[in-house]
């Protein structure tokens, strides 16, 4: 696609920068940005704004909000002051980060939904996704193959809740993979595998009956 | 610095406000407000700068609505515009090109004629 729009170090933007593709800033933005592509703070990029990004990448400093239709991710090394709200929110390990975790349930982020806040828990601060995954900003191409892969876990059922549900007692084995310990593990594959674990981190434990699939149970508490 | 990274608004992109600060810039996009960098910027073809621009350098392929003032040149290319008075120690318009304002650029005449145009 196209080249990817970059605030080079010793640049300073005050000022509002929206419209198409990506965004890389090494310099200084004071403003709010709002794009369609990724956003990439760099190391010695400095933003303070509310930002809106398919996915945001903090490696430097964000101070303000962050939401994303994607991905909000916080590297290490990265410091971010605000609320970070996605579909997915990862705080990497070596990451600095004040503010409120929301990740909502679908893409479009402007929906609270009022299951998005009972999901903000510590335990759902996921691992580094696919090490490679948007280390650069053009290198996105992958995240396409993520989302069609969510949503077939989430249409159709995953192969272990049906072993699962086949023993009398089928709660504790559930809890366990819904446990941020599973998804770390398998967080690292960018296949349909990690996305279904995905799927199984994303709210607290929630029982499942032998008769009601887990999506239908998860429903019924709205 | 030993490598400067290029700064570059890409199509589709609307900034509105300042830019400021050292490096190069390429805008293929657009921005409304206000351009003071120390290095040089190019306005691509599809770039639209509704501006005062200060640059080192200026090469303008699109459309610069604004005063310009530069340390360096500025060169206006084919299909490119500015709508303003520039200021720059050259200036260049290539065929194509088009320039509606004000030109003054930064030079000596001989001693003799010196006298004639600061009366």
């Amino acid at each position: 696609m196209n080249r990817p729009s970059v605030l080079p170090d010793g640049m300073k933007l005050v000022g509002d920068v929206e419209g198409e593709g990506d965004l890389a800033v090494l310099g200084t933005i004071e403003g709010d940005v709002r794009i369609d592509g990724a956003l990439v703070v760099e190391t010695s990029g400095v933003l303070r704004g509310q930002v809106h990004a398919r996915t945001v990448i903090v490696r430097g400093v964000l101070v303000g909000d962050g939401s994303a239709a994607d991905t909000v991710r916080v590297e290490p090394g990265g410091r971010m002051v605000g609320d970070a709200r996605a579909p997915r929110v990862s705080i990497i390990d070596g990451a600095l980060f004040r503010g409120r975790v929301e990740m909502t349930a679908d893409a479009s982020p402007r929906v609270g939904r009022s299951s998005s806040r009972r999901r903000s828990s510590p335990g759902e601060i996921s691992a580094p996704s696919s090490a490679g995954l948007l280390t650069s900003p053009g290198s996105h191409a992958t995240l396409p193959g993520f989302a069609p892969a969510q949503h077939a876990a989430r249409d159709t059922e995953p192969p272990p809740r049906i072993t699962v549900n086949a023993p009398p007692p089928p709660l504790t084995p559930t809890v366990e993979l819904a446990s941020p310990l599973a998804s770390v593990s398998a967080a690292p594959l960018a296949s349909a595998s990690a996305s279904v674990s995905a799927t199984a981190r994303r709210g607290p434990p929630i029982p499942t009956l032998p008769a009601l699939r887990r999506t239908e149970a998860r429903r019924t508490e709205h | 610095m030993i490598q400067k990274t290029l700064g570059y608004l890409g199509p589709g992109l609307v900034v509105r406000g300042q830019i400021s600060g050292d490096g190069d810039l390429t805008i293929d996009g657009r921005l409304d407000g206000q351009l003071d960098v120390s290095g040089d910027v190019v306005v691509g073809e599809r770039g639209v700068v509704n501006a005062p621009v200060r640059a080192g350098a200026l090469t303008v392929a699109g459309d610069v609505k604004g005063d310009v003032f530069a340390r360096g040149a500025v060169a206006v290319r084919d299909g490119g515009r500015i709508l303003g008075d520039v200021r720059a120690h050259r200036v260049s318009i290539d065929d194509g090109g088009a320039l509606h304002g004000g030109v003054e650029m930064d030079f000596d005449l001989p001693d003799e004629l010196d006298g004639l145009l600061t009366p």
